[in-house]
């Protein structure tokens, strides 16, 4: 049955619109209105191939060929455009006409538009726009193709850069490792080592293969290997960066069996297979070796310097106890009534002696200065006195050799300053007497001027032999004069600059010399001296408030061992005016106090039976108020030995010899009546 | 969801805020998908997920994100990988929204996978007609919105859409009135 299909000419090109009606004669009756953009020129009535070339099939002579081929697929060609129609050419029966229906051949979804066509173009049920969405699609999904093998591309090659970079740092790492002077280990959580240097293998004698994969407790000695398991447990438990062991001694162990002290810092890194520990040896031996030598050098040092003062301590003690009694002795003759050739001899052995006796005291000094030991002593004093005091000693020696000795000191200076007055005393002897010394003719003039504030200066110019620049270079050198012939002409140890120089040095202070060889000297040098008021001043004396006083005559006890030394001080005592028993050891000091209320005891310090500490101790202990003064009065002068006085619990320290002005002022200063004259 | 609509969000996304900015969206939204296929079909809860994250990491509402995404839609994604189609689909903004019934049809027909939305053109004027929208999807209706606006730039008409009626008022589909300056169309392609 044939449905009766007869569609308006409007539906009909809405269904075909690229539908073109040729009659037997290839003249074209009707056409779809989407073929106007595509065919310029096309009209009814217009010849077929004046428009369209048939491409496909074949080439068709005539109308009868073209009927021939009505089951085959047609393609025309637009002549003009060369845009390519499929289709197929049907016979209508009817009007013996042929209808090709078909539309655009297109490749590429541009060309819609480049033909001047829209998806509207095409008849709804044309696959044509499909197709076109498929290849769009086709298109995008190359697109995304594309992008992921960029990516792919990029991520390879930042996976090739990434892998170059960690080779890069690999082999830094290796090079740091390797070139480290550490040994430095690296081991794993289940405590294998995972990796170790070249020092590592040096260090312990193990070569690398016989150390990765094993415990590291095969370089921990035996007898620790227990704990270190538990301890490098603790350790991967809370990793931290940290020293092993602060505490105690560490050592590890060599391949052969030798036990050496290490030192070792722990660390750690995070890997991908896990936690690595990481330990950094060094090997102490060496460094233990040296310490020890070390050690042994400065205990040598040290005994050397302990044998040092003993044996100056000694020497100053056996040497000072005769010298007690030659200067006693000489003093004692010298007030005795002598003729004029007696008191000479006797004054030459008293100056003799004297002089010995400044020499042993420089000696004494430079020690203790190079020792380190000399400490200054800060008390408020006069600054006019204590000049006045030292051109005084002097004044004699000045005047023997006819040499004008002056002083000038500035009236704006302070009376009273706080300082070291005995150093400062003795650097102003000592400049003082060597002005005198060098000086044949002419005049010595001690000047103190104020240099700053709280700084004095004091200038002792003379005009004696001079210096020459050689000599000037080393002047305040310890043992040097100005040359040999110096020495054997005037004397002297040549100590006495460089103690001086160290005594200004230790009050802070500065000092030099200017001089032209044949035109005198002006030594000079600067030290700090507080200035003191009146009422800021310090009590001159640190008597005890409560001492005991008797009403009687001043009782003194002098305990001394050596009879000639205990001759020489009560005759020194008796000629002052003060009246004095004697004890000849500690028990008979501490048994004679029992029984007399004496009111000072002059304690010698080294006795038979009972030292002068151990009787000071006892006395001390069981004595009540008031108290009894005891100074000592011994040879043995260092430092220690005035702090051992000191703590034993005397109050005064008195040096053999014993100078008679020392001994009077002490006696003065610890008893309340003043002395019988 | 289509690849395309996720790919077009992520473009979205870096070409404003950076590429940073993406990654930290898509670890919010829990998307682990390095790059997406433009006609691979994705869940949906993917799309879902990373407009909450960049609305809760951008700080914006997710209706403001889905209209900007709209609106880059038409205007640079789809120019991408479909412009010419887009050119095809007609000259002026009706004859575009005309063809887009026809349009999301082949598009059914080619992906079978995707359920694209089902459009329908009424009420035809000379400056506005209504369009129906009808899709499976909830809450993409703002998108729909940014793309006709998108397409009002892209034709260079001045475009106002106004909801008729949503599904979140009870309506069975979304039903927007889209109108135009008719005359300035016509003397802007004078």
């Amino acid at each position: 049955m044939t449905l009766p299909i007869g569609l308006p000419p409007e539906l009909f090109a809405a269904a075909f619109p690229f539908h073109v009606a040729i009659d037997r004669s290839f003249a074209i009756r009707q056409f779809g209105k989407s073929l106007g953009p595509l065919c310029h020129g096309l009209t009814e009535g217009c010849r077929f191939f004046d428009i369209f070339q048939i491409q496909r099939p074949g080439i068709l002579a005539n109308f009868e060929a073209l009927l021939d081929a009505l089951d085959e697929l047609f393609v025309l060609e637009v002549r003009a455009t060369h845009v390519k129609l499929r289709g197929q050419m049907v016979l209508v029966p009817a009007s013996s006409m042929v209808l090709f229906l078909g539309s655009p051949w297109v490749t590429d979804p541009t060309e819609i538009g480049q033909l001047g066509l829209s998806l509207r173009s095409f008849a709804l049920h044309d696959a044509t726009v499909d197709l076109l969405m498929v290849m769009q699609a086709q298109n995008a999904a190359f697109q995304d193709t594309r992008r992921l093998a960029d990516r792919l591309q990029a991520e390879a090659e930042a996976r090739r850069a990434t892998g170059e970079h960690l080779q890069e740092r690999e082999e830094t790492l290796q090079t740091f490792l390797e070139s480290a002077s550490e040994a430095i280990v690296m081991v794993s959580e289940n405590g294998l080592i995972d990796r170790v240097n070249a020092r590592t293998v040096s260090m312990f004698g193990y070569s690398r293969e016989e150390l990765l994969g094993q415990p590291i407790e095969r370089l921990v000695p035996r007898h620790f290997a227990e704990s270190h398991v538990q301890h490098r447990t603790d350790f991967l438990q809370y990793p931290r960066n940290r020293p092993m062991g602060t505490s105690m001694d560490l050592v590890a162990q060599r391949k052969d069996g030798v036990v050496f002290p290490v030192d070792i810092s722990l660390s750690y890194v995070r890997t991908g297979h896990g936690l690595l520990a990481v330990g950094f040896i060094a090997d102490l031996t060496e460094r233990k070796r040296i310490e020890e030598a070390l050690a042994t050098a400065r205990d040598q040092a040290i005994e050397a310097s302990r044998l040092k003062s003993e044996f100056l301590a000694t020497m100053s003690h056996e040497i000072r106890t005769p010298m007690n009694s030659i200067l006693g002795l000489a003093d004692l003759l010298l007030e005795s009534g002598l003729n004029e050739e007696q008191a000479k001899l006797a004054g030459l052995v008293s100056g003799a002696g004297r002089a010995l006796l400044g020499i042993l005291n420089d000696i004494l000094d430079n020690s203790k200065i190079e020792a380190g030991k000399l400490q200054l002593e800060l008390v408020d004093f006069n600054l006019r006195s204590e000049v006045d005091l030292v051109v005084t000693l002097l004044a004699t020696k000045a005047s023997e050799k006819d040499v004008d000795l002056l002083s000038n000191v500035d009236p704006s200076l302070p009376h009273h300053v706080r300082g070291d007055a005995g150093r400062l005393r003795q650097v102003l002897m000592n400049l003082l007497s060597n002005a005198v010394k060098f000086t044949q003719r002419g005049g010595v003039t001690l000047s103190v001027s104020v240099e700053g504030p709280g700084l004095v200066r004091f200038e002792v110019q003379d005009t004696g032999i001079g210096l020459s620049e050689e000599a000037k270079a080393r002047l305040f050198l310890p043992f040097s004069q100005g040359d040999r012939s110096i020495a054997r002409k005037y004397g002297g140890t040549g100590l006495g600059l460089a103690i001086s120089a160290k005594l200004v040095e230790l009050m802070g202070g500065t000092i030099g010399v200017r001089s032209v060889e044949g035109h005198g000297s002006t030594f000079w040098f600067v030290v700090p001296l507080e200035a003191i008021s009146k009422t800021a001043q310090r009590a001159p004396s640190d008597r005890p408030a409560s001492l005991r006083v008797s009403g009687g005559a001043p009782r003194i006890l002098l305990a001394e061992d050596n009879d000639v030394n205990s001759m020489i001080a009560l005759k020194m005592l008796e000629r002052m005016g003060y009246s004095a028993d004697r004890a000849a050891t500690g028990r008979e000091v501490v048994e004679a106090v029992k029984h007399t209320s004496y009111q000072l005891v002059l304690m010698d310090c080294q006795m038979p039976e009972m030292d002068g500490f151990e009787a000071t101790r006892i006395i001390r202990a069981s004595e009540q108020s008031p108290r009894l003064a005891i100074v000592a009065m011994t040879a043995s002068v260092m430092e220690e030995d005035r702090n051992r006085c000191l703590a034993a619990g005397m109050d005064g320290f008195l040096s053999k010899p014993v100078d008679r002005r020392e001994l009077g002022a002490v006696v003065e200063r610890w008893l309340c009546a003043p002395p019988r004259l | 969801m289509y690849g395309m609509v996720n790919k077009a969000i992520e473009e979205m996304i870096t070409s404003r805020y950076g590429e940073r900015t993406w990654e930290t969206i898509k670890a919010l939204a829990g998307v682990d998908v390095d790059v997406f296929i433009s006609n691979e079909a994705y869940p949906d809860a993917i799309t879902y997920e990373l407009v909450r994250a960049a609305s809760e990491h951008l700080g914006l509402a997710s209706e403001a994100i889905l209209e900007a995404f709209g609106m880059h839609w038409v205007l640079h994604t789809a120019l991408e990988g479909y412009g010419v189609l887009l050119d095809a689909g007609g000259a002026t903004l009706p004859e575009f929204l005309c063809s887009l019934p026809t349009f999301h049809t082949r598009v059914a027909l080619i992906f079978p996978n995707l359920t694209p939305p089902v459009f329908k053109v009424t009420e035809l004027q000379r400056d506005s007609l209504h369009l129906h929208y009808v899709s499976r999807r909830q809450g993409l209706a703002p998108f729909v919105v940014g793309i006709l606006k998108g397409l009002g730039i892209r034709f260079r008409t001045e475009v106002v859409v106004s909801v008729v009626q949503c599904r979140e008022q009870g309506a069975e589909h979304e039903e927007f009135l889209v109108t135009w300056n008719a005359n300035a169309n016509e003397s802007s392609g004078s």
